[in-house]
C-alpha cells in the first residue's frame, strides 16, 4: 500500500488507476524531489524540467545557490574548472571541464551584424562582450542560452570594464546568516572606467546594476589612475556590501550600500630573491573570492589576488580587520600563501619533480614568464594559467600548488583569443 | 560484537528478521530500537511487506560494506544495478519512500539516481506521465513560457531591461 498524507507542502503524485481496483496516490516528499532527484539531473534536462507543473517550476530555482550546489555537487562537469573563449560568429568555447574540452557554445547575441565582438569577460554563469563600434554591451546567460541583454555604452568609447554578480537585494541577506554571499545571484553590476580621466587627482568610474537598470557616477578621491586602465574581475565580499575590482597596481573596492569607494594597493613581492625583478615586466593578475576550505556553503570567503610577472607566480590572500577607532576604518593585509618562480630553470628539474612533460612545460612557461596570465584562484591546490605567444598562439596550463606539477590543459594554434575562467555557482536570472 | 537479530514488523503484520548491524544502516530502525527496544519486532506500519522485502534484502546486502577492496566494490555496485533492473516505476517510488522514511541514506541515493537516470531524455510529457503529474498550466501560461523560450528575451535599452529584472 503507497502512503497516503495529506501534508501541505508536500507534491501530490497520481498514481495511474489500475484496472483491477486501486485508485492510490503516491506522494513523494517535496524534499526528496527537490534534494535528492531534482538535482541528480543534467542541467538542461533540469531547465526542461521547469515547465512539467506550477510546483516543479517553484522547486527549481536554479537561481539559487543552495538549490545549485547540491545539482553540482551531483554534475561536477557543470561547474567544475571550466574556461571558455570567445570568437567569431556568436560562439563561444570550448568549454574545459575538468580538463576535458565539452563543446562550443552559441551564446546568441541577438544581433546579426556583431560576428566581431570583444569580450569583457565571465562572471558566475553570464558572459559579457562589446560589439564592434563599442556602441554597447551584450550579456549573454550562459545556461539558458537565450539572445543576450544589450546595455548601452554610456560613453561610446572602449571602456574597461569590471563585473559582478550582485545579491539578492532582501531574500539571502538575513535568512541565513552564515551563507556565503560571494556567489549568490540576484544580477549584475558593471563597473566602466573610461580610459582618460578629466578631473585630476579624482578617479571618475560608472556603475550599471541590474537592478536599478541605470548607469551611475561614483569617484575615488586623491587618487590618479594609471595611464592605461586595465581593469580585472569584479567580485563582491562574503558580507556582500562591497564590490572589488583590480586596476593595475592597485584595488579598488566600491561600497554598494553606502556608495562609498576607496583603493588600496596590491600586495609587493615580499621573496628577496624575486625583488630584482619588482615591476619589471608587464603585470598580469586575478582576483577572486576564494573558499580555502572548499566547502562552499560554509565558511567566509577572503579575496584571492594572483600574480604572474617576470615568471614568478604569487597568491596572496586579503585579511579586513577592523581598525581600533571605529567600524568604518578598516585596515588591509595581504597574507601570502603561495609563491613560486619559473625563472630559474637550472633548478627547474628538482622544483618540478621528474616528468619530462612538467620540465617542459616549466621552461616553456619560464621563457614566456611575462606574458602568462594568472586565472582566478578560487582556493585549492590548483592554479589555472594561460600564456599568449607571439604568434597569437594559446596554452593553458594547470598548476598543481603543492607538488607543483604542470600539466598543459588546452592549446589552440589558430584563435587569438583570450581565456577566461568560469566557475558558475548558479544558473542567473532573468534571461 | 554479537551478531543480535533484529525482527521487523510490516504495515501487514509480515516479520522480517534481519542482523542489527544490517538494520543499523536504517537510522529511524536504530533509533526505535534504542529508545523503545520492542519485544515483539519493530513495527513499521508505513512500509507494506512487498516493499520491506525489497529493503531488507538491500540491508543485507549492504551489511559490510568493503572499504577498500575494489572488486568487491564493483561487485555490489553490480548488484545495485540488478537490484532495481526489474522494478516497475511503481515500487522504485515506494522504495523511495520507504528510504526517505526508514532514513536509509544508500537506498535514497540509489533509488532517486535510478529516477533520475530515468527522467533523463525525458520528454516534459513523459516526465509529467511518470511522476502521474497533471499539467495545471494554463493554455496562455503555456503559449507564454513558449514565446519567451522562443524569442528569448532581448531588450534594447534600460527601460525594457527593468521590466525582465523586476520580476524576482
Amino acid at each position: 500500500m503507497a502512503v497516503v498524507s495529506t501534508e501541505k507542502g508536500k507534491v501530490f503524485i497520481r498514481k495511474k488507476k489500475n484496472k483491477k481496483e486501486r485508485s492510490m496516490v503516491t506522494m513523494l516528499p517535496e524534499e526528496v524531489i527537490i534534494e535528492h532527484i531534482l538535482p541528480r539531473l543534467p542541467i538542461d534536462q533540469l531547465l526542461r524540467s521547469r515547465v512539467v507543473c506550477k510546483n516543479w517550476k517553484q522547486l527549481i530555482r536554479t537561481d539559487d545557490p543552495v538549490f545549485m550546489s547540491r545539482h553540482f555537487h551531483h554534475n561536477p562537469s557543470t561547474s567544475a574548472g571550466c574556461f571558455s573563449h570567445f570568437y567569431r560568429l556568436n560562439r563561444l568555447g570550448p568549454d574545459l571541464r575538468g580538463e576535458r574540452i565539452i563543446s562550443t557554445l552559441n551564446i546568441g547575441m541577438g544581433h546579426e551584424r556583431d560576428h566581431d565582438a570583444f569580450s569583457v569577460g565571465l562572471t558566475n554563469g553570464f558572459y559579457y562582450g562589446f560589439n564592434r563600434d563599442y556602441s554597447y554591451i551584450f550579456i549573454s546567460n550562459l545556461f539558458t542560452k537565450r539572445p543576450a541583454i544589450l546595455i548601452p555604452n554610456p560613453n561610446n568609447a572602449a571602456l574597461a570594464i569590471a563585473l559582478a554578480n550582485t545579491p539578492h537585494h532582501h531574500h539571502h541577506l538575513n535568512s541565513n546568516s552564515n551563507y556565503n554571499y560571494n556567489f549568490s545571484p540576484g544580477g549584475f553590476l558593471i563597473v566602466a572606467m573610461v580610459l582618460t580621466c578629466d578631473v585630476r587627482n579624482t578617479f571618475q568610474f560608472q556603475l550599471y546594476s541590474s537592478q536599478t537598470a541605470q548607469w551611475r557616477m561614483s569617484k575615488v578621491a586623491d587618487f590618479r589612475p594609471p595611464h592605461w586602465l586595465k581593469a580585472i574581475g569584479g567580485v563582491y565580499d562574503g558580507s556582500c556590501r562591497k564590490v572589488f575590482w583590480s586596476l593595475d597596481t592597485h584595488i579598488v573596492w566600491y561600497d554598494v550600500h553606502a556608495d562609498d569607494a576607496g583603493i588600496f594597493q596590491t600586495p609587493v613581492w615580499a621573496d628577496p630573491c624575486l625583488l630584482f625583478n619588482y615591476y619589471g615586466g608587464p603585470l598580469y593578475s586575478a582576483i577572486a573570492f576564494c573558499n580555502q576550505n572548499q566547502n562552499q556553503t560554509n565558511g567566509a570567503a577572503e579575496l584571492s589576488y594572483t600574480r604572474f610577472q617576470d615568471g614568478c607566480l604569487g597568491i596572496w590572500l586579503l585579511r579586513m580587520t577592523n581598525g581600533s577607532n571605529s567600524d568604518d576604518d578598516v585596515d588591509f593585509k595581504w597574507v601570502k600563501i603561495h609563491s613560486l618562480s619559473l625563472i630559474e630553470c637550472d633548478d627547474v628539474m628538482s622544483r618540478f619533480g621528474d616528468t619530462r612533460d612538467t620540465w617542459i612545460y616549466a621552461k616553456v612557461l619560464a621563457q614566456m614568464g611575462s606574458v602568462i596570465h594568472p586565472l582566478s584562484h578560487l582556493g585549492g591546490d590548483l592554479l589555472w594559467v594561460w600564456t599568449r605567444t607571439t604568434n597569437n598562439a594559446i596554452r593553458l596550463f594547470s598548476i598543481n600548488l603543492k607538488t607543483p606539477h604542470l600539466k598543459l590543459a588546452y592549446y589552440n594554434d589558430h584563435i587569438p583569443v583570450a581565456m577566461m575562467p568560469f566557475m558558475p555557482r548558479f544558473i542567473p536570472r532573468p534571461f | 560484537m554479537s551478531t543480535k537479530k533484529i525482527t521487523l514488523l510490516s504495515s501487514d503484520n509480515e516479520l522480517f528478521t534481519v542482523d542489527e548491524e544490517a538494520a543499523n544502516q536504517s537510522l529511524t530502525i536504530k533509533h526505535l530500537i534504542e529508545d523503545t527496544e520492542p519485544e515483539n519486532g519493530v513495527p513499521l506500519p508505513q512500509v507494506h511487506s512487498k516493499i520491506l522485502a525489497k529493503v531488507t534484502e538491500y540491508l543485507i546486502k549492504h551489511a559490510n560494506e568493503p572499504d577498500n577492496d575494489a572488486a568487491a566494490k564493483e561487485e555490489l555496485k553490480n548488484w545495485d544495478d540488478k537490484f532495481l533492473e526489474k522494478v516497475n516505476h511503481e515500487t522504485l517510488f515506494d522504495l523511495i519512500l520507504a528510504a526517505n522514511y526508514l532514513d536509509i541514506k544508500g537506498l535514497l541515493d540509489l533509488t532517486c539516481q535510478t529516477v533520475a537516470d530515468l527522467m533523463n531524455g525525458m520528454s516534459v510529457v513523459e516526465v509529467r506521465k511518470l511522476f502521474n503529474i497533471v499539467n495545471d498550466f494554463t493554455p496562455e501560461d503555456e503559449a507564454e513560457v513558449r514565446k519567451r523560450r522562443k524569442r528569448g528575451t532581448k531588450t534594447i535599452g534600460p527601460s525594457n531591461d527593468q521590466a525582465n529584472q523586476s520580476n524576482h
